[in-house]
């Protein structure tokens, strides 16, 4: 019987012995990799007749990843994952889904117990950030508005006077590479910085070697956080325009309710109701209430509102865009 | 979203007819036959609670027109009216004295409620009996010295048209000026 190929994902010591070793007996040769960029170049360069997709240095979730590796694959594997508790994976036609295969960490806890060290197959890598941008051109900015236009796969590298933050973000996601910060959710607190920031390719994100103690964060959860670890009026206050400024909604407000710290401590309904009409300062209140001000922040920092500041506050009690204002003398003139 | 215009003026002022030359729907009146007897003689039907006019800017705004009722015991509706208010325009008849002493008295009136950018239309222009120059001037003489007041006929439709660009104009380049309104 002609042997099959077989191309092995994974980055568990010990388990991927297991399976190279299992698949051997199986009659396959077989390949064993521990990153998506080589699984990647290998079923492009080479036919194999089965994918195992288990724990890996990649980030891409492991159905994309078998998704990925099929399309690209000239002749298409059947794939089986790994599947670990509480992750979620669509059916596939060409998946096989099986359970974590986990006897050989109770075979491991029995060694141990019985004074065997074993640990050295669990080490982390770390990750060489020599170079990590390429072409660094330091810009100053303020953290707020670095974050507020942070968008999808972007490497970045923060430096201020004590301290130092890489990272990158891919997706949805922010990963934090290297954090001088004793807290990463005080971020905000550094203020004045100077950022380089490099586009981050897919090639070289699959090459990335992550470890389980890569910072990894929903990009919205983590400016939220970094807002709500920030209890400085003042230093909030710094980051909206002027209170008089006009505030429109144009997120959905089922996404803005999904924010806790938004939800909890703005109205809403009478915001959408009251467009065009609700200032700044309607929202936070006279007082500037600590928690109303990080809701606007928030709400201002995920670009789920717009505000423009109002054509007059001195002279006339009248609140009204600019754009608006211009729009309506534009229409009577016409008439 | 709704913005309000208000104009306002004594009674037989021209507020019905101002309103209907930008408005782009035939105004909605609550006009009724003038019940007081020295008032009868004037005019057969006044506007007993409010003239409405629409103009659509665009999907998103839309200007409605109000015209207020000049007798003083419908003073209640003003504070009503005021909110979403871009503008507001007093009318005064340049043939009548009293409408033209009366428009200090409106414009107190509403500048007491909320600030406004406000022009001041002497209407009935046309007409050949109209109240001195240097009378007019002594009875707006209290007015602050920027509210331009403009003489217009309520029925030509330009006159109405820059009557209402000059208010909102005053808005929009409100943002330079610092002087104080009296």
């Amino acid at each position: 019987m002609a042997k099959k190929k077989a191309l092995v994902l994974c980055n568990e010591t010990l388990l991927s012995d297991l399976v190279v070793f299992t698949l051997e007996k199986l009659l396959c040769d077989v390949d064993l990799v521990d990153n998506p960029k080589d699984a990647v170049s290998k079923i492009e360069s080479q036919d194999y007749n089965i994918v195992v997709i288990g724990e890996n240095k990649g980030t891409v979730v492991k159905p994309k990843l078998a998704e990925i590796i099929y399309n690209k694959a000239k002749r298409k594997p059947h794939i089986v994952i790994f599947k670990k508790v509480g992750e979620t994976i669509p059916k596939e036609f060409y998946l096989t889904i099986i359970p974590r295969p986990n006897f050989h960490e109770a075979l491991l806890e029995v060694v141990e117990k019985e004074g065997a060290i074993a640990t050295q197959i669990y080490q982390m890598e770390h990750v060489d950030l020599s170079n990590y941008i390429k072409f660094p051109y330091f810009k100053r900015t303020n953290i707020f508005n670095f974050l507020k236009e942070l968008k999808g796969n972007a490497k970045f590298h923060i430096k201020s006077k004590n301290h130092e933050i890489l990272g990158f973000t891919m997706g949805a996601d922010i990963f934090i590479l290297k954090s001088t910060l004793n807290n990463i959710y005080d971020m905000l607190s550094l203020n004045e910085v100077e950022v380089a920031k490099e586009t981050l390719n897919l090639n070289e994100f699959l090459s990335l070697t992550l470890d389980t103690k890569t910072f990894k964060s929903n990009l919205r959860d983590f400016i939220v956080n970094c807002i709500n670890n920030t209890n400085d009026k003042d230093l909030l206050l710094t980051f909206l325009p002027k209170k008089e400024s006009i505030v429109t909604l144009k997120a959905p407000t089922y996404i803005v309710r999904q924010v806790d710290l938004i939800n909890q401590n703005i109205d809403i309904g009478k915001l959408q109701n009251d467009q065009n009409h609700t200032t700044i300062e309607d929202l936070i209140g006279t007082d500037g209430d600590l928690n109303k001000i990080k809701a606007v922040v928030c709400m201002y920092a995920l670009n789920m509102i717009d505000t423009e500041e109002p054509v007059s506050s001195k002279k006339y009690d009248v609140k009204i865009k600019k754009s608006f204002l211009k729009k309506i003398i534009d229409k009577i003139r016409g008439l | 979203m709704v913005f309000r215009i208000i104009v306002t003026g004594s009674f037989n002022s021209g507020k019905t007819e101002f309103i209907k030359q930008i408005s782009e729907i035939e105004p909605i009146t609550t006009d009724k036959p003038v019940t007081e007897q020295e008032l009868k003689e004037i005019k057969a039907l006044t506007t007993v609670a409010l003239d409405f006019g629409r103009l659509t800017v665009d999907e998103d705004i839309v200007i409605h027109l109000y015209a207020t009722p000049g007798q003083e015991r419908f003073d209640f509706i003003y504070p009503l009216l005021l909110k979403n208010a871009l503008a507001l325009i007093i009318l005064g008849d340049i043939t009548d004295e009293k409408s033209i002493k009366d428009i200090v008295k409106y414009y107190r009136k509403f500048h007491n409620l909320k600030r406004l950018p406000t022009v001041v239309a002497l209407t009935k222009v046309d007409l050949e009996n109209k109240v001195p120059d240097e009378k007019i001037e002594e009875y707006l003489s209290p007015l602050p010295k920027d509210i331009p007041v403009y003489r217009i006929n309520a029925t030509n439709k330009e006159d109405v048209k820059n009557t209402v660009l000059l208010a909102l104009e005053m808005l929009l380049n409100s943002e330079e000026e610092h002087e104080e309104i009296v």
